[in-house]
């Protein structure tokens, strides 16, 4: 069927099946790839996207149910990778293979959009829905905090 | 592929390495692209000599291209994964050639080439064993030189002087008796390539002192786009025309298929073909989403294998510690010196204990997947993959095409994460896209998805594992006997590898010897003067491959614990008894020291305990200390903090050294405290990460790492975490309750047992 999706400010018009996960359509149907596939159940939180301003796993929520709702990707956060969240990965240099990072930062935006100065258990609330298996949760935890400007407060 | 004599099996690094001339160099022809997306060159025929170079790109060797705008492109031969290399390996020859940091463009090498290849994996690139660094300190800081010196040779004859009286600052020749200039691009403007490249030795080279990008940190040159969804793995690939599958594939290793019944699947929507061919049934379809649906209606049966089609998880691990018990059972001699027998006829006392280790998933979450495209006439194809053995996957795509190897072109995706996972000889994970894209004659990707990657997965190998001691007075292991049951993954799946170097049980024994692998003495090697230690050869017929740590994650894992357990025997700290058996390496001493004084090993800390465990696997000598309680209610294992201490030798980045050591300690803890893969009639049980789980970020303790400066030729830090951090956490838990976690992974019912609960 003919689904409307609002992405990153765009209208986008596709013949898609109603049940196929917002997921495949941002990477196999617009091309937009930085969402990445990791288990498909909403375990491993890579495919981290924002619906009005709401981090959601992707994979697990049908295009259908998303007419006239505001789809954020990696590709659409503010300031064109410049965001202050990209700018802290970048700084503490916190990918590794880099492949769970979208979310990550998904994740992380969205936080600090609800908890601009965040505490350890809030960081550990917020993102213990991504998985890392590179290991890199104690950047991520500095990152988060180099961004929201907590990071002489905090405790790591 | 080339094949010279190979290595003998071990990890010394050290050795000198001479550049001749050029004959014999492939000379490489590129195309300058994003970071990660290199093109395969077509080798030109006949030496590189006299070649009149292009004023857009002057070659110079096989690694080098500088444009006359002063862009200086780098080649890396080694794999990304996430440790750093692509930056960190062309950082050494830029430091020898004293090019401008900034001036630098990266780009993956060619997938076949002696230049590129590692010497211990037959020549080959082959990312893995924490090698990259070690293997091509050397050799690219001499390219790199070599460089520099064609660079001045050409100066000295435009400018007509003795080269002598030439000097760099980076990306600039000058000769200061002149004050005349010629940048690097103004040279490649004008620059030849001389018939003989010069001759450069490590005495060449610049001295630690003179390093600029060495020891300083660098921004990678990855992180950008991984943080804003640009950086491509071949998961995103998108060539035009791009089809989608989805795959059966044998659960058991060798199973046979039975029936298929694909009458549902075939009616699913976007189902473009359903193939099958050899022991696979795929579904392709016109999206990856798709063609999961329709594979999820397919009924597939199997026919039995053998034995392991009722290989259970419980009974193995008993089988495996039989074999390990029964002394008639023969082992392969892995590592062994002096007479034990002596040694345990004279012991004032005998220690003995057993361990056992379950098999472990790599679980990289950038599942397994590959694109391949075999164009229309069927003589040539493109390829997307994320491998840690370009030619390993080069080959498979021939293998499986039938087309010749030179007209594969490989793009050496970025990998998201790999463990040992994605250098496979099968390359399972990329045979299906070549089969399928053959007989479509169009770019077809497939996809695991998280239940294949499991269900395909290739595991760390069970091992049960018996370790003796005889013990004198003193304190001294007068004998010392090491049993270890497992199977090796080279005999099965590493079929040149297992050729290559002797039939060995190479992986999975690994970190169980204390010499070097030529036999001569470790120093940095706990004093053993008569041991044995033996491989008891296990077949299982469950899929077994290196994984992070390899075969040292068990094995030290046996070892660490038996060492406190002697310590104990003896009333002797478990710091103090290591730095006794270490006494013949300051260096080693000092690593344990520094652990001790940062963790502050002596502090009582209530209902909290430390412990302490040493690695020297791959010659970098690691110690880590792994504060733990107890939750008894959930019978978890709680980590405080962790602290490692390494002495890696010289320190290429010194930011992504630490990384990779606390990313490993991260893959370690996961590994001991959260992951359970069970097998039940040959087959893993776990489907996805809710399942098997892995540590998160609310569970992860503090990691304090710190580097010891030294100026040892550089060792690998990219396993050294995972091996110590699972037996720093048992070592920590006896000395909290006095009880011992003999199996590793340390899980609830094992520690609600353990504890007598």
């Amino acid at each position: 069927m003919t689904i409307t999706l609002n992405v990153n400010g765009m209208q986008y018009e596709q013949d898609i099946p109603s049940d196929m996960p917002l997921l495949w359509v941002l990477r196999d149907v617009l091309n937009l790839t930085g969402t990445k596939f990791g288990c498909g159940i909403a375990q491993c939180g890579a495919c981290t996207v924002h619906v009005d301003g709401q981090p959601v796993r992707s994979c697990a929520i049908p295009a259908g149910s998303l007419s006239g709702k505001k789809i954020t990707t990696i590709e659409g956060i503010p300031d064109a990778g410049r965001h202050p969240v990209q700018l802290a990965w970048q700084e503490l240099q916190v990918p590794q293979c880099g492949y769970c990072q979208s979310g990550q930062i998904m994740s992380a935006v969205a936080l600090l959009e609800s908890h601009p100065q965040p505490t350890d258990a809030d960081i550990d609330q917020a993102m213990s829905g991504n998985l890392c298996r590179c290991g890199t949760y104690s950047k991520i935890r500095a990152a988060i905090h180099l961004a929201a400007g907590t990071a002489d407060t905090a405790e790591t | 592929m080339s094949s010279t004599k190979p290595v003998p099996a071990g990890f010394s690094p050290g050795r000198r390495h001479f550049l001749k001339h050029s004959a014999g160099l492939s000379f490489a022809f590129f195309l300058p692209g994003m970071a990660g997306c290199g093109q395969e060159p077509a080798p030109a025929p006949g030496p590189a000599s006299n070649t009149v170079p292009t004023r857009d790109s002057y070659e110079i060797n096989t690694y080098v291209s500088i444009t006359s705008d002063g862009r200086i492109t780098i080649l890396c031969p080694a794999a990304e994964m996430g440790q750093g290399v692509l930056t960190a390996l062309p950082l050494l020859l830029a430091e020898d050639m004293d090019a401008k940091w900034d001036d630098v463009v990266i780009q993956p090498s060619p997938s076949f080439g002696d230049a590129y290849g590692d010497p211990l994996f037959l020549n080959m690139i082959f990312t893995a064993a924490s090698r990259a660094i070690t293997h091509n300190y050397e050799r690219l800081r001499i390219y790199g030189a070599q460089t520099r010196h064609v660079l001045l040779q050409n100066a000295a004859h435009q400018w007509q002087v003795d080269i002598s009286e030439l000097r760099t600052e980076p990306s600039v020749v000058i000769h200061d008796k002149t004050g005349r200039r010629l940048t690097y691009g103004e040279i490649a403007g004008f620059g030849e390539v001389p018939a003989t490249l010069p001759e450069i030795s490590f005495a060449d080279l610049k001295s630690p002192a003179e390093f600029r990008l060495i020891g300083k940190d660098v921004a990678r040159r990855d992180v950008a786009e991984k943080t804003n969804g640009s950086a491509t793995y071949s998961i995103d690939a998108r060539p035009p025309g791009l089809v989608f599958a989805a795959v059966v594939r044998a659960p058991i290793e060798g199973a046979q298929l039975a029936t298929v019944d694909d009458s549902a699947a075939a009616t699913m929507p976007g189902v473009i073909r359903i193939l099958r061919h050899e022991q696979e049934v795929a579904v392709v379809a016109a999206s990856y989403w798709q063609a999961l649906q329709a594979r999820n209606k397919l009924v597939v049966t199997w026919n039995p294998v053998g034995k392991v089609d009722s290989y259970h998880t419980a009974q193995a691990l008993e089988e495996h510690l039989a074999s390990v018990r029964e002394p008639a059972q023969p082992g392969f001699p892995w590592d062994g010196a002096g007479d034990i027998e002596a040694g345990f006829a004279a012991a004032a006392e005998i220690v003995e204990s057993e361990f056992q280790t379950d098999y472990g998933y790599h679980a990289t979450v950038e599942p397994l997947n590959a694109v391949v495209w075999v164009k229309e006439d069927g003589q040539s194809a493109e390829a997307w993959v994320g491998t840690q053995a370009p030619p390993y996957t080069v080959d498979a795509i021939a293998r499986t095409t039938g087309i010749e190897r030179t007209a594969v072109t490989l793009h050496r995706s970025l990998l998201g994460g790999a463990f040992g996972r994605r250098s496979v000889f099968s390359m399972d994970f990329v045979t299906s896209a070549a089969w399928l894209s053959k007989e479509l004659l169009r770019p077809v990707k497939v996809i695991w998805d998280r239940a294949d990657d499991i269900r395909y997965g290739h595991f760390k190998p069970m091992t049960a594992q018996k370790l003796r001691a005889a013990i004198d007075n003193d304190g001294n292991i007068q004998a010392w006997h090491h049993r270890v049951a497992c199977e090796d993954p080279l005999r099965r799946y590493e079929p040149l590898l297992y050729e290559g170097w002797g039939k060995i049980p190479l992986i999975s024994m690994l970190g169980s010897e204390h010499e070097a692998p030529d036999h001569s003495p470790l120093p940095f090697a706990y004093n053993l003067p008569a041991r044995l230690v033996e491989q008891i050869p296990v077949d299982a017929g469950i899929r077994i491959y290196a994984m992070r740590g390899v075969g040292a994650g068990p094995n030290k894992f046996a070892i660490e614990s038996f060492i406190d357990e002697i310590a104990a025997r003896l009333h002797l700290d478990p710091l103090a008894y290591r730095l006794q058996l270490l006494q013949q390496s300051p260096r080693a001493q000092q690593v344990l020291r520094k652990a001790a004084e940062l963790a502050r090993w002596d502090e009582p800390r209530e209902g909290h305990a430390l412990g302490i465990a040493y690695s020297h696997y791959a010659d970098s000598l690691v110690v880590g200390i792994a504060e733990v309680s107890i939750d008894k209610a959930r019978y978890e294992i709680k980590v405080h903090d962790f602290w490692l201490v390494a002495d890696v030798g010289i320190i290429i980045q010194p930011t992504n050294v630490r990384a990779q050591l606390e990313g490993g300690v991260i893959y370690g803890l996961s590994n001991c405290l959260k992951e359970e893969l069970t097998i039940k009639n040959g087959i893993a049980q776990q489907t996805n990460f809710h399942e098997y789980q892995l540590l998160r970020m609310r569970e992860v303790p503090a990691v304090h790492v710190e580097l010891i400066a030294s100026m040892e030729h550089p060792t690998g830090a990219g396993e050294a975490g995972t091996i110590v951090a699972p037996c720093a956490v048992a070592n920590a838990f006896a000395s909290l309750t006095g009880k011992r976690l003999h199996q590793m992974p340390f899980l609830p019912p094992q520690i609600k047992k353990v504890l007598g609960a």
